[in-house]
């Protein structure tokens, strides 16, 4: 994978159509996305390159998004990974829902359906804003 | 443009509706004249009955405590009385035919007026009152929960939290943080609060949670605890709708919306039809209360109505005027037990006054806080502040209903029992309430009020 100066989007979601559409409304604001399935494509995306931020759908075929979410925050986990936003998704957004997606480390929820322009709120205040990675862990590693 | 003056335009839109209705009723097809005495008399005449009867019942008020079914109701009732007195101009204007007249009137004002009332009611809505919420927890769940009730803008406001004893303190909360959650009493006391959210662990907040459902349901407040606790990835409620916000709620007091309705519906047919049949008696004794002491005939006095929001209680003055100052002299020879002021021989009362409280005239005028929906003919007597102020946990939750003209202590011998037993009997009668035994109250009421037996 090359860095060619676009910041990358770590997308993990299960549903094809949903997936597609989130894809390319990112692609569309030039960011570089990677996709992954599900929590072990997740796990392997990761391993290969850190992206800049990770949004995720928290209903996912086998390990749920709360598990992928542990997995980065992990104590003895890749620290440049523990460093990375994650935003999730979900259809369901009690308040409940956000306080438990929060105590295992994501730092925003969306609730669905959103639009285009909340998710790109949401995405670009997570990169830029006060939850954004330090830059020494943002350039993408290298493999 | 505020929300009064767009309550008055309203009101002024109203009017036209009413000249616009006379006017068409007036113009007879077929027939070239035009009935001027006629028309000026329905249109001035309806426009009259209509801005004074709608003022009695707060019908333009920017915010009168009723909901959209309520108000129409009242303002078909405004209606017909408005239609029933122009009735009487048959006798007055002889060129009258008022059968046909009064039917063209009706047949453009009814409808207009019911439908413009229903398309504003938007505005009466908007003004509703914020239900107050308060938030046991500072933790993520509280927070969220916090937020969440600030983003929906449903009438309700989050007024404060309370924080459990082992929670570090936060600063990224949507309101301030009033005390911890051992405080919840106190400030109970203090606080108006519709609905108390307990956000915490069950487990390592298990205790602090425990007394704060014990305070509740001593206030009858309802609550909520968070449904599950657990994390889901995939699972979901099979019943969505009732954990639609995570939380499972709970009401000290049964609401029974069906039957409570019917209330609202015997309360307005029953005090229309009162006042209508009483207002001879009333108007009597309005001529005698204004010429035989000096004062106005009605004496408001704030009292607390449901979900402790004051209003203006209605009486046939029976007291000289300056009779509030007179109760600070007379507090010692005080006969009640607790916080209310009463003694049998009372100097302060007029001589009408004696005679109308014997058989309870002069609480009659409570026929309009019962049309207005500030009180029920069943219910709790409305306490004044001072009062209120004095009540123990408890008996707060007197306040969860609307009060009414009689109740359970009005018909067990009045005076003679004492304030512990009344605030207990009322609360029975909260808990147990139901439509059956409201009918039973009232019927017991009757020979009560009309034997003057108990009274003072």
């Amino acid at each position: 994978m090359e860095f060619d100066g676009k910041r990358t989007i770590l997308l993990v979601e299960d549903h094809p159509p949903e997936r597609d559409a989130i894809r390319r409304i990112l692609v569309s604001k030039d960011f570089n996305v990677e996709v992954a399935a599900d929590y072990h494509g997740a796990v392997d995306a990761l391993a290969k390159a850190v992206p800049h931020l990770v949004v995720l759908d928290l209903t996912l075929p086998r390990e749920s998004g709360f598990e992928l979410c542990e997995h980065m925050r992990k104590r003895d986990g890749d620290p440049r990974v523990r460093q990375v936003p994650i935003l999730v998704m979900n259809d369901r957004g009690s308040p409940e829902d956000m306080a438990h997606a929060e105590e295992v480390g994501a730092n925003a929820f969306l609730k669905k359906p959103f639009t285009r322009e909340k998710l790109l709120k949401y995405v670009i205040t997570l990169l830029d804003g006060p939850h954004a990675s330090r830059p020494s862990v943002r350039r993408l590693r290298r493999q | 443009m505020t929300r009064q003056t767009a309550q008055n335009l309203n009101l002024l839109t109203d009017c036209a509706i009413l000249v616009g209705a006379s006017a068409l009723a007036c113009s007879v097809p077929g027939h070239v004249h035009w009935h001027w005495m006629v028309f000026i008399g329905m249109s001035a005449g309806s426009m009259l009955l209509w801005t004074v009867g709608g003022r009695v019942l707060r019908q333009y008020d920017v915010w009168n405590g009723r909901g959209i079914p309520g108000d129409l109701a009242l303002t078909a009732l405004l209606l017909s009385g408005v239609i029933a007195s122009l009735a009487v101009l048959r006798w007055v204007v002889p060129s009258y035919a008022a059968g046909s007249l009064l039917g063209r009137f009706s047949l453009v004002a009814v409808p207009a007026i019911l439908w413009l009332r229903l398309m504003t009611s938007w505005l009466v809505r908007r003004d509703q009152p914020d239900q107050p919420v308060l938030i046991v927890g500072i933790g993520p769940l509280g927070r969220h929960t916090g937020l969440e009730i600030h983003e929906q803008r449903d009438h309700r406001k989050v007024i404060g939290y309370l924080r459990f004893a082992d929670e570090p303190s936060h600063d990224r909360l949507p309101a301030e943080v009033l005390g911890l959650a051992t405080d919840l009493e106190n400030l109970l006391k203090k606080e108006v609060v519709g609905e108390v959210f307990i956000a915490g662990n069950g487990d390592s907040q298990r205790a602090e949670m425990q007394d704060g459902i014990r305070v509740l349901e001593r206030f009858g407040i309802p609550f909520a605890l968070p449904a599950s606790g657990f994390r889901f990835g995939r699972a979901r409620p099979e019943h969505e709708s009732v954990l639609a916000d995570g939380y499972v709620h709970y009401v000290s007091v049964r609401r029974k919306p069906v039957q409570l309705m019917f209330k609202r519906v015997i309360d307005i047919a029953a005090s229309a039809t009162a006042l209508f049949l009483l207002s001879p008696l009333m108007i009597v004794v309005a001529l005698l209360v204004k010429f035989t002491s000096r004062g106005p005939v009605l004496f408001k006095q704030s009292r607390v109505g449901r979900h402790a929001r004051p209003f203006n209680m209605l009486k046939f003055r029976s007291m000289v005027v300056n009779a509030e100052e007179l109760k600070a002299k007379l507090m010692a020879q005080n006969e009640q037990v607790g916080p209310v002021f009463k003694i049998a021989r009372d100097p302060r009362i007029t001589g009408v006054g004696r005679f109308i409280r014997k058989y309870s005239i002069d609480e009659l005028p409570q026929l309009i806080n019962v049309l207005r929906g500030e009180m029920s003919l069943v219910g709790p007597r409305p306490p004044v502040p001072s009062e209120v102020a004095k009540y123990e946990a408890w008996q707060r939750r007197r306040l969860s209903v609307r009060p009414g003209l009689t109740c359970v202590w009005q018909v067990s011998g009045r005076n003679q029992i004492s304030f512990e037993e009344w605030m207990y009997l009322d609360m029975q009668y909260i808990d147990h309430w139901s439509l059956a035994q409201d009918m039973q109250l009232i019927l017991k009421t009757v020979p009560v009020v009309l034997t003057g037996r108990g009274a003072s």
